[in-house]
């Protein structure tokens, strides 16, 4: 058993967006709230300034009288610098789309607002993705204490963690088969 | 500022852990917070500010990482300096870590 204390470095300073939604029943439904939550939207916003996203987390809270999920982006604390830089112009909607479509000239107009709007779509895809491919926690609270278990999971760690809890046995069991289905 | 030229999106992997002990304390007193940059900056005075700790269970052999960004995004919301860690692996192999953060919630 040891003891040791960690350095506090620059990424111990976290910005947390979070949000809690309300009538979230099952596992489906709470991902897709998390997805057409306005949280993920801004993200996707901060991430083409340049803001760095260390993590997500889904939470689904069963414990509560109406199911809920809440939703948190940890995001990096920071500044960032808005300076127009591209010149006024006038363009058909067919020039929109054409640049709408083409990588190459986004990264040779970095700060044109097409660029920002192509970015901005290709962001909010990447964190659909991560929602969807992320296994969401489910919280079990017990006195002041609560426990996290990953849905579909590795059921012998679940099992220990909620043992340490002071859950029962046929409380377990029951936590087990909606967490693991078995 | 042109657009950034790689998104940073740094999601991990879920794992188990057990939230407890967590103690919060809650101020309107004017405070000293740290900036990005290491230095410090005062909060709005009469903004809630929180002070507390943490200690988080987990069993993944994680010592700080998913767990620590994980625990502290389910106690807290807005902006949160973390300012003491330690950790500890119990004879049982649980990894437990205590965190003592700040948290201002209001702060922007």
């Amino acid at each position: 058993m040891g003891t040791h204390h960690l350095p506090v470095h620059d990424k111990t300073v976290y910005h947390i967006v979070r949000q809690t939604i309300p009538s979230t029943k099952d596992e489906a439904s709470s991902r897709k709230a998390a997805i057409a939550s306005a949280d993920t939207s801004a993200v996707a916003g901060a991430a083409v300034a340049g803001v760095a996203i260390h993590d997500f987390n889904r939470i689904i809270d069963t414990a509560s009288d109406e199911a809920r999920t809440i939703t948190a982006w940890n995001l990096a604390e920071t500044t960032v610098e808005f300076r127009p830089d591209f010149p006024a112009e006038t363009v058909t909607t067919g020039e929109v789309i054409r640049r709408m479509k083409d990588t190459a000239w986004q990264c040779a107009n970095p700060d044109h607002p097409i660029s920002y709007m192509a970015q901005a779509i290709e962001a909010f895809r990447r964190l659909v993705r991560s929602i969807k491919e992320k296994r969401p926690l489910v919280a079990f609270p017990r006195g002041r204490s609560t426990a996290y278990l990953v849905m579909g999971g590795d059921q012998a760690n679940g099992r220990r963690l909620l043992q340490r809890a002071g859950f029962g046995d046929e409380e377990i069991e029951a936590i087990c088969r909606e967490v693991y289905g078995r | 500022m042109p657009i950034s030229a790689s998104l940073d999106i740094g999601v991990t992997s879920a794992s188990d852990m057990m939230v407890q002990s967590l103690e919060v304390e809650k101020s309107l007193s004017e405070v000293v917070r740290k900036n990005k940059d290491g230095g410090f900056a005062v909060a709005h005075a009469f903004d809630p500010i929180f002070s507390g700790s943490v200690t988080i269970l987990g069993t993944s052999g994680d010592t700080v990482g998913g767990n620590l960004s994980t625990a502290i995004s389910l106690v807290s919301g807005g902006k949160t300096i973390v300012t003491e860690t330690t950790h500890t692996t119990n004879q049982d192999n649980f990894d437990e870590t205590t965190v003592s953060f700040q948290n201002a919630p209001s702060a922007i």
